[in-house]
């Protein structure tokens, strides 16, 4: 679904723009759209759906408690490292020890330790600050199933032969960003 | 939800001008401090998917961030937000098509997820799709008397063209009219949600003095009479509270009248139209053989 094309996308958009009171676009052209929209189902539902997205946007209010941290969207980048980290909560650290990688979360209070493995594969291992009740989650993006779900039974948890890729690691509602290098 | 047009705009003209990678990457990161949380949110935002969803597509939509912030066109003169949720719901369609391939999927109205069936009239049986079917066997006005107070969320290009047509406005006026019906929908339920969560506390502190009225022995005659004026004045401010919950919203009443040439029209529409839907859907549960009264 899209716009016709008669009125080119921008067009189109700062008419959106001026339905949600925005203004921008003179009479003249807010008529031959209106004209043209009662003539083009295509446009119609388009513009439809935009206003709809925009209002229910507008009105709508965040929900996770992870991206709404005071310190938003910060990429941690390591040089060298076995993983690049993308998300909502600072991640500190990348030193090495032991031959695993080790960067640390605050909320939740975890440490997380990466070592590579002779074959290629990585292991994750995760040790909270405190008995951990929620579930943790690996998961390739848009794949259906998780890699690994589960509530860890003591303060620790490995995910073992994790292959390099990126991925999704759910620590309750906090949510990590993972691109593990090959 | 709202997003920093100016800071947004600032971000993208600092990386539309970047000439080296750092720069490129300060400007990137400057745009997800404003957006990161909108991304995340707008599957949930606009077609109610589940946080699973969104987390994917945050991290689909994070890889492309490169090219859509290269194609933002600076000199337009349009709001950011605008521009960004068109671009959002075609990488939503991509996303789709990337992670269940060979499908085609277009996202309209029909995609929204798990929404809430309003409560038009009481009934025990709270069941969306039944309230779907009754809605399209009304007239049109009614119809969209319906649709424009209590479900402006899934009112479609077709609505709109019939709006224009039934109340005799242009395009432009009845997708206005939608978009403030949407914003005092999700006010009304906010308001609700203050009023349950009042009416809530009254009650957990009203339990404990009735407890203590009935159960305690040793309570004096003036420790009795103080506990049952306090419970009295509790219980007052407690009916107040849910009369409040009864009563229609104001802002929603305000901006639905619009549609009509006065506020008693409006009114006897939507009674006329709660009645005929109704009506419809008795006759659907008795057509399908149900034997539960609605």
């Amino acid at each position: 679904m899209s716009f016709c094309g008669k009125f080119d996308e921008i067009t189109m958009l700062r008419y959106i723009d001026a339905i949600a009171g925005h203004g921008g676009l003179d009479k003249e052209t807010l008529a031959a759209i209106d004209a043209h929209l009662l003539e083009c189902p295509e446009c119609l539902n388009e513009a439809a759906e935009l206003n709809r997205i925009g209002a229910a946007a507008d009105s709508a209010e965040p929900v996770h408690l992870s991206l709404n941290s005071p310190q938003p969207g910060q990429a941690a980048v390591f040089p060298n490292a076995y993983a690049r980290f993308v998300s909502a909560v600072p991640v500190r650290g990348g030193e090495k020890s032991g031959g695993a990688e080790i960067y640390r979360l605050d909320n939740p209070v975890c440490e997380i330790r990466i070592t590579r493995k002779a074959e290629g594969s990585y292991k994750i291992a995760l040790v909270f600050g405190e008995r951990f009740t929620e579930y943790v989650e690996l998961r390739s993006p848009g794949a259906p199933a998780p890699l690994f779900l589960k509530k860890p039974d003591s303060r620790e948890t490995e995910i073992r032969s994790v292959a390099p890729g990126k991925y999704g690691l759910a620590l309750g509602k906090t949510i990590l960003y993972i691109e593990l290098r090959a | 939800m709202r997003l920093n047009d100016e800071a947004v705009k600032k971000a993208i003209a600092q990386y539309q001008s970047a000439k080296t990678d750092d720069e490129r990457n300060r400007a990137i990161a400057s745009f997800r401090k404003e957006t990161d949380l909108y991304i995340y949110n707008f599957p949930r935002m606009s077609y109610r998917k589940s946080l699973d969803f969104c987390s994917d597509f945050f991290l689909y939509v994070v890889e492309r961030l490169d090219g859509i912030l290269k194609n933002y066109p600076l000199d337009a003169n349009i709001q950011f937000k605008t521009w960004f949720n068109y671009v959002l719901k075609n990488q939503a369609v991509s996303f789709i098509r990337y992670t269940r391939p060979g499908e085609n999927p277009v996202l309209t109205v029909d995609n929204i997820e798990d929404y809430p069936g309003p409560e038009i009239f009481t009934t025990d049986r709270p069941d969306f799709g039944a309230l779907k079917k009754g809605l399209a066997l009304l007239p049109a006005m009614d119809r969209l008397a319906l649709k424009f107070y209590y479900l402006p969320e899934l009112i479609d290009g077709g609505d709109i063209r019939e709006a224009c047509r039934v109340f005799g406005i242009a395009p432009g006026a009845a997708l206005s009219i939608q978009r403030a019906l949407i914003a005092a929908n999700y006010e009304d339920i906010r308001r609700l949600r203050e009023v349950s969560a009042r009416v809530t506390e009254l009650n957990t502190k009203i339990v404990p003095l009735k407890y203590r009225l009935y159960h305690e022995k040793e309570l004096g005659l003036g420790e009795k009479n103080e506990l049952l004026e306090k419970i009295a004045r509790m219980e007052a401010a407690r009916n107040k509270e849910i009369r409040k919950i009864e009563l229609p919203d104001k802002r929603l009443y305000q901006d639905f009248i619009s549609l009509f040439k006065n506020i008693r029209l409006a009114q006897y529409r939507l009674d006329n139209a709660r009645k005929r839907l109704r009506f419809e859907m008795l006759k659907l549960a008795r057509a399908e053989g149900g034997e539960n009264e609605i």
